[in-house]
């Protein structure tokens, strides 16, 4: 007998996107549910840990909890070819401990009111009349079976995501917009303080990038991400292997991480009747550099003052919810869209061509932001360097843009 | 290596236990839901995998293996 339980709002993933959503919508009194199929909130860790910018994270968080183990001061982009282009950038951002950062949000959440159950599974939404009306649970530990019904359900389960499928959000990620990653957390390193590296080369990174992130008192997360179509057979843990022996041979390797990164565009849409989608589960990070909590961040709050507003008005259909796309696609939506067409380009050049282009990037003011690789200069530089090439990517990019646009129906186990 | 065909004497995606950790990347491109994370164990579910390879070539550790037509698989 499968027995039935109601909340205003059930959120699917507790990570920082769905846990900060539930947090604005239980603070004003709308009773929710976040389900995490894992035992632990934060826990196994699945991320390169770095953030920025810093004032951005201000903005959300109290960045004097413990989880920031380190502030970061400037970057370094090493191009093929072994040469360094460095830059200070006092308060770019933070290295932080994803597995505190999450406990801080998930416990922010739950002191307004939020119930968070861990080993709960989400396997399929409840619809009724097309509109989706709730969530079916599996409770990992006793196999038992029951539902959730709801208003709204906030589908923010991260890159592995299906519920933004079964609503029929998105269809299943391209093999070319994810970066398959590895990572070490290296102790004993001997490498310069405050300052994220990266790293671009065929050699260790084909159609990606090799990262170094200081996270203080001598440790690094050192990793990679690569194109999976360009790996030649390899796995990213084996250019792993490859980019340790450039850049740390020596370190103390003391934890393995892996996992992939959506480099997709937005979604076209970000809800349905009853529904609304949050984070990496929305390819609503970073598609150029993978990056994505403060993303998700700020997508929650987002969220939540949408679910808020549709709750006044009792209004919980797509065209209610839809405030939440255009306020996405006003402010973060529009830069990740530049973002995704430039690392479309960018991720494509072979290794010369990246030299001579980061070695033209580097004689212009301004290549770098304090949001990142400026995209729009970046363009300019490829349309110099490389016209031909950067005809035919974005051809390529848009092209792919226009049949991801596609509405999918998933499967609804 | 505990290796786990999801039905014997088919070419489906294999899954090595001793390599996967559980990241998911498999889950966000398999076209058809084949692959499922139960909290932390990747399953598979054979009626729907086709199998097209993309899984086994987006995997960080090479826990999965799609054999090719007519090769056999491990269980077969």
């Amino acid at each position: 007998m499968m027995t039935d339980e109601r909340f205003d709002v059930v959120v699917i993933g507790g990570g920082p996107g769905g846990t900060r959503t539930a947090s604005g919508v239980s603070r004003l009194g709308l009773s929710t549910l976040i389900l995490e199929k894992r035992e632990r909130i934060g826990y196994p860790v699945r991320c390169a840990e770095a953030i920025g910018p810093a004032e951005g994270i201000a903005r959300y968080i109290d960045v004097k909890e413990p989880f920031v183990t380190s502030v970061v001061n400037g970057l370094t982009i090493v191009s093929p070819d072994g040469k360094r282009y460095q830059k200070e950038m006092k308060g770019i951002g933070y290295i932080v401990d994803r597995e505190l950062l999450d406990l801080h949000i998930a416990e922010a959440a739950c002191s307004n009111g939020a119930v968070l159950r861990t080993g709960h599974q989400a396997t399929g939404l409840i619809r009724e009349d097309g509109k989706v009306v709730g969530v079916n649970v599996l409770e990992l530990s006793t196999r038992r079976k029951y539902r959730v019904q709801s208003k709204i359900t906030v589908g923010s389960d991260g890159v592995e995501s299906l519920s933004p499928r079964w609503a029929g959000l998105k269809g299943p990620t391209r093999v070319d917009e994810i970066f398959s990653c590895a990572q070490y957390l290296v102790e004993c390193v001997d490498l310069p303080d405050k300052y994220v590296e990266f790293h671009l080369s065929s050699t260790f990174a084909p159609g990606g990038y090799g990262w170094v992130f200081p996270k203080g008192n001598g440790s690094a997360n050192i990793g990679v991400g690569i194109n999976p179509e360009l790996a030649s057979g390899l796995t990213a843990r084996d250019y792993l292997e490859k980019f340790m022996d450039r850049v740390c041979p020596e370190g103390d390797r003391k934890r393995f991480v892996c996992g992939g990164t959506l480099l997709s565009d937005s979604l076209p849409s970000l809800a349905v009747d009853g529904f609304i989608a949050v984070g990496e589960a929305a390819n609503q990070n970073n598609p150029f550099t993978g990056g994505g909590i403060l993303n998700a961040i700020m997508a929650g709050d987002m969220a939540a003052t949408t679910i808020c507003r549709c709750f006044e008005k009792g209004d919980f259909s797509s065209s209610g919810l839809s405030t939440y796309t255009k306020e996405w696609k006003r402010n973060e939506g529009r830069m990740n869209k530049r973002f995704y067409l430039a690392g479309k380009v960018f991720y494509s050049l072979d290794d010369r061509t990246m030299d001579k282009v980061l070695s033209a990037l580097n004689t212009r003011e301004g290549l770098i932001t304090r949001k990142g690789l400026g995209s729009a200069k970046l363009i300019g530089v490829l349309l110099r360097s490389s016209p031909s090439l950067l005809g035919k990517t974005l051809m390529k990019a848009l092209s792919a843009r226009k049949r991801s646009r596609k509405t999918f129906s998933g499967l609804n186990t | 290596m505990s290796e786990r065909d999801v039905e014997k004497n088919i070419d489906l995606i294999c899954i090595d236990d001793s390599k996967c950790i559980v990241c998911g990347a498999c889950v966000a491109v398999c076209p058809t839901e084949a692959l499922i994370i139960e909290g932390l164990t990747l399953k598979s579910v054979p009626e729907r995998c086709r199998p097209c390879g993309q899984a086994a070539l987006v995997c960080p550790t090479g826990a999965l293996r799609c054999p090719q037509k007519g090769e056999k698989s491990k269980n077969g």
